[in-house]
């Protein structure tokens, strides 16, 4: 498959000794991530400095800290992990997102994360979360399956791209350059699970009033023109400039990731039904779910080998 | 049935004798043509302005009429040159064809400026089609698509130069041009066909009977349209040659047309019978959907059982045939419309709940061209027609009643 | 906006003009995104802000940690901001709503900006309820010559507007309206005391003759003082100043505190009051009245609270009407305790006509018939007395003593003995219905006659109460700390001629009278899931539990659903345990601990002496009130229950027990929360009933639609409060919430001299600067300490959480290193001076130390307990208790119910747990509509939709744009009806199916149907928040120009139109006469294709 990884990676000016890893109690240290393939690294535009970060071994290990009577979040647990995997190069982490039906609540919390974390327009959705009734009374079930892209192995959507504007990385998320991209939409018709949305460039403020000094107005609509930080750089929103125009999509929250912070998804998780961490990493806890007995993917007979897995 | 036989120069030799302005027939078309890209062009700027908001376009619906219409037109331009070149320069064809030569390349030039007009606007980053050529992803079908067009382009343009600026050795050139139109013309329709065909996601589309389906469809659309050209702008006698000719071509109309019902036909069954639900629901949408009458008065009654009738009249009359083929070829938009829009409604099958999880502009699995869309539309039709008329009348691109092979 | 002062254009801000005329290119229109913000665009081209090109959500000084408000639960927050605007809202790692286990509180800052717990949708949607379009910056004013309701404003200044308000007058063209200044009538404190006190002597006073004599006699003594009276023949009403009202729909403590000084210390009116009814009232008070305590002489101060599972810990939990998963207190906080059960084996039920989104992982879904919870909880205690599955050692310790030696920090009174008058329980017995005890009077330290009882080798201050054991009466003090006292839990017998009974005999009584089945057949379920549920009850230990909410309580037989309910947790014994039901604890804001640097209540000089019987007549009894004229009362009297929301508008329609002349609503959508809500618009609009209507709004709200005078407010991501905790959370806390933005270019207006953010403490405040009234100004807080910034109360109460409560400090929060402190200002340096001044800040708590420790605090959004100090004991024995727990009785046997009169009926009410049917009207008559009208009616709140609120949230409304009527197939087919049919709602009270809109138009409950499996046949529902006719739903017009409405806001169906009128009142709907509740679920309605 042509991915192209180096050369299509929008610039990204990424802090990478941000992730701190200190706040779980870990010595109080922060961890500096190894390089960011990939990423423009621009030292000078690192923001303010926070704490002292220590240069940790990248067999760096959290098992010396484990207290089994101190238990910790998975969320906290995850981005320890997320730190370990930081350490290594792009190429070295696999990416996955592990989903648990079981403790899915239906809250769509994580879809109103992503939306809000990406400023998503009115239109773009990268998560929904599908909500079905099993059965007939009184025997029935609701049933909720959280539907992200699936950042598939096989990604039927990267080869019918013709510019290259999407592609999947050595890390296994399957991104898109906004600026390469025309906007031909081929690959929404590619994708088997109706993971990808084109900004059409809407606005929630369409019918809000305006021009009435009584009221605060178009004011209030400029929490729609801060930029998304997809991709690690800002992208204020303005008129037909990407990412309208563009096939949107989840991205694993790569801008995230890359500072050390898990995917919005992920952390706003109230059922803690969402999984995230490198499955290269044997330790991992997505590595431990996604050996589980009761692991699914969605249309495996479609030959995509997603890297979104299901408990169920 | 004598009708006077009118040659560039006696018709410029009659412009310049008139001298008072007058209304004639030409003149209204330029006029028809004219305000139609006057009124075309307001879905133009509401679509520079406003992106593609005001399309009724979406996120589960993402190719539209525009799509469509650029396949459409694909089939057009290349199956019209393709059964005139296979006809005349491969099969060698007795007819009064070959004298169509050089207003079909016109055809063929201002269909492909309506197709690019459409298919670039439909585009979110219209100015970065730049990008497939610098950026090209040869995995990619639509790369592929996008360059054979280009170069198909070419060749169609080399044509037509050498049409106009006759130099000696041109006609071989010209001739080799159109063997090589040949392959083109069937990878060109093939590819966009396949396009489609490689789609797994979308239910209908995938699979090696799309491409098959496209080139059959550019082999039936360009025999109508070059049979209706054939029949309506021959300029020369129209005596018992010019009637062969168009029985002929009649006859090979409706061939082509019984073949393409029944493997269509065949096609629906195939799907409908395993029932592969999403499969089985683009079908219905198309067949029983809410735009049902598109598919049965339009397509199948308009555009096949009335041509197949009058085709099989027993009188064939050369108006008759070219009735039969205009028709055709006009409704043959609905083809491209049912290939390409249900198989994208039928979402509902293939995510259920999907819908509901998450509500927006273009999140709904309903599409119905806007009115802005059709405007576009308008401007592409009125952009081509205003080009073939100038390629007619200024050009002279018409056919030669006395060219022979 | 002529008086207001215009902020001066600072050093990144925007003046507010300059901010909308920008803005104004922005927005609105096709072309929406032509100009954009110039700010941004400038800060993210610009080589200067090269960092801002690159993600800064992460930096903690983008960060301020506050609490959310988007619905009641409170969760902690990290709001992250791009140049002041806030970006996004994240969950506060150190807070245990959004993180669990929470972490470290003391871990620095510095290292948390990457990592946050998990909010709701809600609470992330958060910034839209802020960013508002349709948000009011200008005071409104009914435009004079329109009538309330038609939507006419004008703006006028603030200082206009204040002035008007104090001193009345004709306002509207419509006549004289009285203002402030005319209420506040009674100002002399001296004279209020001496007024209370003689009114009390009159309450006091039984025979009606001598209580008239009593009322002539005060007029005498107060000859010169009767003008301040509202009525002087009927004193108990008290001063005019109770003519003024103060009601809240959701109100936390800070702004409360300040609100209620104002209101009560300061103006001196006993009328302010909340909407507890509306939305779990008979929990709330039927927890009250299970926590009351033995003072001595009678049963008081129980806490007006109830309990919730300790769900992290429990093994096996029913849920009853409660919505964990959508709605309560609340997903982030209890959701990911529940989910991990599930995977680990742990089960729970859900008592729910709908199968709400909990039942979709439940080990039971119960669909119960609605309103017959009480006959499950009857037929499962039954179940489980006979088949001794209960806990006889907690119920059988009768005081602090037993518990004490029992291990347990709380005792019930399950064993102490009631007396049984013709068959009915009435008082609990006492030593010297025996004859155990012989009585001597003594004179105490205070020179106050007392009597003290001696029995059984033991003195009592008061006659002691009686358990039996080992079939011998015994003696005792429920506070004793020395001697335990155990009891049998059954008895049923006669003493001295006395039938006693033990309280849990009663209820066992009551269980008994049916039997399971035929409970079974009440409720409409299976006795097997009677038995099911029993057995799995009682097969975890205590680490079991029963959790409530408003499905049970909302019903006329609330009160008695909840006691039912409750007797099951008490009969594991699973009160203070983990995984049992617990009971929530805040640090005390208020400095009432010794060494606490700020003891608030008593930092006020002026405090008014108000007294009378308040609008909803809950401090009073009727029996006491010179109003009494025999059963049935006016309207009812609630003797066990306060903050009756549906009583408000009707009490001051009937103007009983008087009049209200100035109606003041606080974030209150009275009209549209309210079963009934109809008859709240009717009276709202009519001037001749309420004369003055002001209301605190961020936007012309359903209320603030028939208000006179509507003052712009702050939102919640805007301004402070403590948001206090939650029963199902462990540890002790304090949410804090605190600034996080200010939209740029908020007016701010002049109070006392100092420039204040145009808020409601800024309304109350210049309200209290322009009346003078004690307790506000420049020494407002003590001589010398001002009050004349919101800030200098909440920055003192924020310095007393800090500090803790030990004399000596040990429990207080470490300083603020520098680091902190730079992130403490560096977060808010795009606060305005009015909101942030650092100086300011600084000053109000004066000490640098304790300044350092607010910071601390405020910089982690508040004060959150370690995790591990949450629980105590052996977690090897497994028996494990909360750290802090409710610590006191519980009473199964309620003296003080049983003793009180309902004032309609004139009959005691019921003391302890009974089956009571549903759906009675004020007098006691069932409510019966007739065959007609077949469905049950039943409502239910969506995850992502709080209240009247978060329709302005355009985010939510992508989830859910519009709520359907939820139907079981069975109804549909049965009525002919299809899935997405529009539908219309009507009941025997609103025959129509419309809301009265009171300007000549209606809109009708018009909804569509969504025909489902998980719905009880014969049961309908609805989900709260949507079928608005303001806040943007509707048009109005400001100075004359159209606010154009914006359709998205106006979609869906609120049925509570629909909910069945009081048949006896007329103007009210039905409601629980005990515990208080407004009645969601009681209601027979049609549903009528359209
Ligand atoms: N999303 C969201 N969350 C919220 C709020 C919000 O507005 N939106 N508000 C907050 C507030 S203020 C409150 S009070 C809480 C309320 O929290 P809950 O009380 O837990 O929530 P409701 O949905 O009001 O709960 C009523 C439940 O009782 C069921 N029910 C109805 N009738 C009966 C009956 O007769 N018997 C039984 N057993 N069940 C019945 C309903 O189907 C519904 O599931 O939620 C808080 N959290
Ligand atoms: N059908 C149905 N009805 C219900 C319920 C149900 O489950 N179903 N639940 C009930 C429950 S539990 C409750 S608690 C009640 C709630 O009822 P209420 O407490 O009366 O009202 P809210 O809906 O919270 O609306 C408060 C109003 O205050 C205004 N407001 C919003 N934010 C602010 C602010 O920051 N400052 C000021 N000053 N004003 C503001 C807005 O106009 C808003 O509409 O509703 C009840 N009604
Ligand atoms: S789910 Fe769709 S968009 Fe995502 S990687 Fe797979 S094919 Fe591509
Ligand atoms: S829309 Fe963009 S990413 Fe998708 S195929 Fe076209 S160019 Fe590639
Ligand atoms: S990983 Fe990020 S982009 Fe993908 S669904 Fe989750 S929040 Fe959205
Ligand atoms: S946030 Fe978690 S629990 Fe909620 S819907 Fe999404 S995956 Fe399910
Ligand atoms: S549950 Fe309530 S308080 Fe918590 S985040 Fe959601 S809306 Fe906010
Ligand atoms: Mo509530």
């Amino acid at each position: 498959m042509p991915t192209d990884e180096k050369k299509t990676t929008p610039n990204t000016d990424v802090d990478r000794g941000r992730f701190l890893g200190g706040m779980l109690g870990l010595s109080g240290a922060a961890l500096v991530s190894g390089p960011l393939d990939g990423l423009a690294n621009d030292p000078e535009a690192a923001p303010t400095e926070l704490g002292t970060a220590t240069q940790r071994s990248p067999a760096f290990d959290v098992d010396e800290d484990y207290d089994p009577t101190q238990p910790v979040d998975v969320l906290v647990r995850m981005q320890q992990e997320l730190g370990r995997a930081l350490e290594k190069s792009t190429a070295e982490r696999r990416w996955v997102m592990v989903i648990d039906l079981r403790k899915c609540v239906g809250c769509h919390a994580c879809t109103i994360a992503c939306v809000s974390e990406n400023k998503l327009p009115p239109g773009v959705v990268y998560r929904q979360v599908v909500e079905e009734e099993v059965g007939t009374y009184p025997n029935v079930r609701r049933r909720f399956i959280p539907r992200p892209c699936l950042h598939c192995a096989e990604p039927p959507c990267v080869p019918v791209c013709p510019v290259n504007a999407t592609y999947r990385r050595a890390d296994g998320i399957v991104v898109m350059d906004y600026d390469r991209c025309i906007g031909c939409r081929y690959c929404m018709t590619a994708c088997p699970y109706s993971s990808r949305y084109f900004d059409f460039g809407f606005s929630q403020y369409d019918e809000t009033p305006t021009g009435n000094e009584a009221v605060l107005g178009e004011g209030g609509s400029v929490i729609e023109l801060l930029p998304t930080f997809e991709y690690g750089r800002a992208w204020p929103r303005q008129r037909e400039k990407s990412p309208i125009g563009n096939v949107r999509k989840c991205h694993f929250c790569m801008h995230r990731i890359e500072v050390g912070e898990l995917p919005a998804c992920t952390t706003n998780c109230i059922g803690r039904a969402t999984f995230f961490g490198d499955a290269n990493d044997p330790h991992s806890l997505v590595s431990e779910l996604i050996a589980k007995p009761n692991i699914m993917r969605l249309r495996e007979e479609l030959g995509t080998e997603p890297k979104v897995y299901y408990l169920t | 049935m004598a009708r006077e036989i009118i040659t560039e120069k006696t018709e410029k030799a009659q412009r310049e004798a008139g001298g008072r302005f007058s209304w004639t027939p030409d003149r209204w078309l330029w006029l028809v043509g004219i305000v139609a890209l006057l009124i075309g062009s307001i879905g133009l700027f509401d679509r520079l302005l406003h992106g593609l908001r005001p399309t009724d376009l979406g996120s589960f619906v993402p190719w539209g009429l525009w799509v469509a219409a650029y396949e459409y037109f694909v089939w057009l331009e290349v199956g019209s040159l393709f059964m005139f070149t296979l006809l005349v320069y491969v099969f060698k064809w007795e007819s009064l064809l070959p004298g169509m030569a050089r207003m079909l390349y016109l055809t063929a030039i201002a269909i492909l400026g309506m197709a690019l007009i459409l298919i670039g606007l439909d585009l979110g980053h219209p100015f970065r089609v730049w990008h497939v050529v610098v950026y090209p992803q040869w995995g990619s079908l639509m790369t592929w698509m996008i360059w054979l067009h280009m170069v198909y382009m070419a060749v169609l343009v080399g044509k037509l130069y050498i049409e106009l600026r006759p130099f000696p050795g041109g006609e071989r050139i010209s001739r080799w041009l159109s063997y090589a139109s040949l392959p083109l013309g069937i990878g060109l329709v093939v590819i966009a066909g396949s396009v489609f065909g490689v789609i797994i996601a979308r239910p209908t589309w995938q699979g090696s009977a799309l491409p098959l389906y496209f080139f059959l469809s550019a082999l039936v659309a360009g025999t109508g349209l070059l049979t209706a050209q054939f029949i309506w702008f021959w300029p020369g006698r129209r005596g018992e040659a010019y009637l062969a000719t168009a029985r002929g071509l009649g006859r090979m109309l409706l061939w082509l047309l019984i073949v393409g019902f029944v493997a269509s036909a065949l096609g629906g069954l195939v799907i409908l019978y395993p029932g592969v639900p999403a499969q089985a629901e683009a079908l219905r949408l198309t067949l029983f959907g809410p735009f049902w009458w598109v598919y049965w008065l339009f397509h199948i009654g308009l555009g096949i059982i009335v041509p197949i009738v009058l085709l099989l009249g027993r009188t064939q009359t050369a108006r008759r045939i070219g009735i039969a083929a205009t028709l055709f070829t006009v409704t043959f938009i609905a083809v491209p419309l049912n290939i390409v829009i249900p198989a994208q409604l039928a979402i509902e099958t293939v995510e259920p709940g999907l819908i509901a999880a998450y509500r927006g502009p273009g999140l709904i699995p309903y599409y119905f061209p806007t009115l802005s869309e059709w405007l576009l539309m308008l401007y592409a039709l009125a952009f081509g027609f205003l080009v073939f008329l100038y390629g007619y009348n200024v050009l002279w691109l018409r056919p030669k009643a006395d060219e022979h092979p | 906006m002529a008086n207001e002062n215009q902020p001066e254009k600072k050093k990144n801000g925007l003046s507010r003009r300059g901010f909308l005329k920008v803005s104004a290119v922005a927005g609105g229109g096709a072309v929406a995104f032509l100009g954009g913000l110039p700010r941004f665009r400038q800060a993210f081209t610009s080589g200067a802000a090269q960092a801002a090109n690159s993600y800064q959500l992460a930096d903690p000084t983008n960060q301020i940690h506050s609490v959310c408000l988007q619905c009641n639960t409170g969760c902690g927050i990290k709001v992250k901001l791009t140049e002041g605007i806030a970006a996004k809202i994240d969950g506060n790692p150190y807070s245990p709503w959004t993180m669990w286990p929470h972490l470290d509180y003391n871990t620095p800052v510095a290292e948390l900006g990457g990592t946050e717990g998990a909010l709701c949708p809600k609470g992330q949607s958060g910034l839209q309820s802020a960013y508002d379009p349709y948000r009011i910056v200008s005071v409104l004013k009914r435009k004079p010559g329109t009538k309330r309701g038609e939507g006419e404003w004008i703006t006028i200044p603030f200082d206009q507007a204040i002035e008007e308000v104090v001193e009345g007058g004709n306002l509207f063209g419509e006549g004289h309206v009285a203002g402030f200044r005319d209420l506040y009538a009674l100002r002399d404190a001296e004279v209020g005391k001496r007024m209370t006190d003689f009114v009390r002597r009159i309450l006091d006073e039984k025979d009606p003759t001598h209580k008239q004599a009593l009322v002539e006699e005060f007029k005498r003594t107060f000859a010169d003082h009767l003008d301040t009276l509202i009525d002087p023949d009927h004193p108990d009403l008290g001063p005019k100043n109770n003519q003024f009202a103060f009601i809240w729909g959701r109100l936390k403590n800070g702004r409360g505190d300040l609100f209620k000084r104002f209101v009560g210390d300061s103006f001196g009116s006993v009328n302010a009051n909340g909407h507890t009814t509306v939305c779990q009232g008979s929990l709330y008070f039927g927890g009250q009245a299970m926590s009351e305590q033995w003072d001595g002489s009678k049963f008081s101060g129980g806490s007006k609270f109830y309990w919730q599972a300790d769900a992290g810990n429990s093994d096996f939990v029913i849920y009853v009407g409660a919505n964990v998963f959508e709605a309560n207190y609340g997903p982030p906080q209890r959701v990911p305790k529940i989910t991990e059960g599930i995977i680990n084996g742990k089960k729970y039920a859900i008592v729910d006509p709908r199968l709400n989104k909990a039942g979709s992982h439940a080990w039971k879904w119960v669909p119960i018939k609605p309103g017959e919870d009480a006959a499950l909880a009857m037929g499962m205690i039954r179940w489980i007395v006979e088949n001794g599955r209960y806990h006889t050692q907690f119920l059988s310790n009768a005081n602090r003593a037993a518990a004490q030696a029992q291990n347990e920090a709380s005792w019930s009174n399950a064993a102490w003995l009631v007396r049984i008058e013709d068959g009915v329980p009435g008082r609990l017995l006492r030593g010297s219905d025996l004859g155990l005890t012989s009585s001597r009077t003594e004179v105490n330290d205070d020179g106050n006659e007392i009597t003290i009882y001696s029995g059984q080798g033991q003195e009592f201050p008061f006659d002691p109460f009686v358990v039996l054991r080992d079939g011998q009466p015994v003696l005792f003090d429920p506070n004793d700390t020395e001697i335990p006292v155990y009891g049998q839990p059954l008895v049923s017998t006669t003493l001295n001629g006395i039938d006693v009974k033990s309280g849990l005999q009663v209820i066992l009584d009551e269980a008994q009278s049916r039997t399971i089945t035929e409970w079974a057949e009440i409720a409409g379920i299976r006795t097997r899931d009677i038995i099911d549920l029993a057995h799995e009850f009682t097969s975890h230990g205590r680490r079991a539990c029963v959790d409530l909410h408003r499905g049970v309580s909302q019903h006329t037989n609330g009160y008695y659903n909840v006691l039912s309910w409750y007797v099951l947790n008490c009969l594991i014994g699973n009160v203070d345990h983990a995984g049992g039901m617990i009971n929530g604890s805040t640090y005390d804001r208020n400095g009432g601990k010794t060494g606490q640097p700020f003891p608030i209540d008593r930092m006020n000089d002026g405090k008014a002496a108000k007294f009378g019987i308040d609008l909803l007549r809950t401090n009073t009894l009727y029996e006491e009130s010179t109003l009494f004229e025999g059963y049935p009362a006016k309207r009812p009297w609630f003797p066990l229950a306060t903050d009756l929301y549906q009583e408000d508008a009707p009490s001051m329609a009937d103007m009983y027990p008087y009049q209200i002349k100035i109606a003041m609503f606080y974030m209150s959508a009275i009209n549209y929360a309210l079963p009934s809500g109809h008859t709240v618009n009717e009276i709202l609009a009519d001037t001749g009933k309420i004369p003055l209507i002001i209301s605190s709004d961020i936007l012309v709200g359903e209320t603030s639609t028939y208000a006179d005078y509507v003052f712009p407010d702050l939102t919640y991501l805007e301004r402070w409060e403590f948001h206090g905790t939650h029963f199902s959370v462990p540890w002790k806390v304090e949410n804090v919430r605190n600034p996080a933005i200010s939209i740029p270019g908020w007016p701010t207006v002049t109070v006392y001299g100092e420039e204040l953010p145009m808020s409601a403490e800024a309304m109350m405040m210049a309200i209290a600067e322009r009346l003078d009234l004690p307790g506000f100004g420049p020494d407002g807080l003590g001589q010398g300490v001002p009050f004349t910034r919101p800030e200098h109360l909440y920055l003192k109460q924020v310095a007393n959480i800090a500090f803790g409560e030990k004399e000596d400090g040990s429990d207080s929060v470490p300083e603020a290193d520098a680091e902190e402190m730079r992130i403490f200002t560096l977060a808010r340096r795009d606060l305005p001076r009015p909101v942030f001044d650092q100086d300011v800040w600084n000053a109000a708590v004066g000490d640098e130390g304790l300044w350092r420790k607010v910071t601390y605090v405020l910089n982690r959004g508040g004060r959150y307990q370690a995790h591990a100090a949450g629980y105590r004991g052996n977690p090897a024995t497994g028996d494990v208790l909360v750290a802090n727990p409710y610590g006191r009785q519980v009473n199964l046997y309620q003296e003080k119910t049983a003793m009180t009169i309902n004032s309609m009926t004139g009959r005691p009410f019921i003391g302890h747990a009974a089956y009571v049917p549903p759906a009675m009207d004020a007098v006691g008559t069932p409510v019966a509509d007739g065959s007609d009208y077949d469905l049950c009616l039943i409502t239910h709140k969506e995850m992502m939709m709080t209240k009247a609120r978060t329709v302005t949230n355009y985010w939510l409304l992508h989830l859910l744009p519009e709520n359907p009527v939820l139907m079981n197939a069975r109804d549909a087919e049965r009525l002919g009806l299809a899935d997405g049919d529009q539908v219309k709602i009507v009941s025997a009270s609103n025959p129509e199916g419309v809301w009265d809109l009171q300007d000549g138009t209606h809109k009708p409950m018009v909804g569509k149907l969504k025909v489902i499996q998980g719905m009880r046949p014969g049961v309908i529902s609805f989900a709260l928040g949507y079928g608005h006719w303001a806040s943007g739903a509707r048009d109005i017009a400001i100075n004359d120009r159209i606010i154009k409405s914006d359709p998205r806001r106006a979609t869906g169906i609120h049925a509570n139109a629909a909910m069945r009128v009081d048949p006896h009142l007329g103007n009210v709907t039905l409601q629980d006469l005990v515990g208080g509740s407004a009645v969601f679920y009681d209601t027979k309605v049609k549903v009528v294709k359209v």
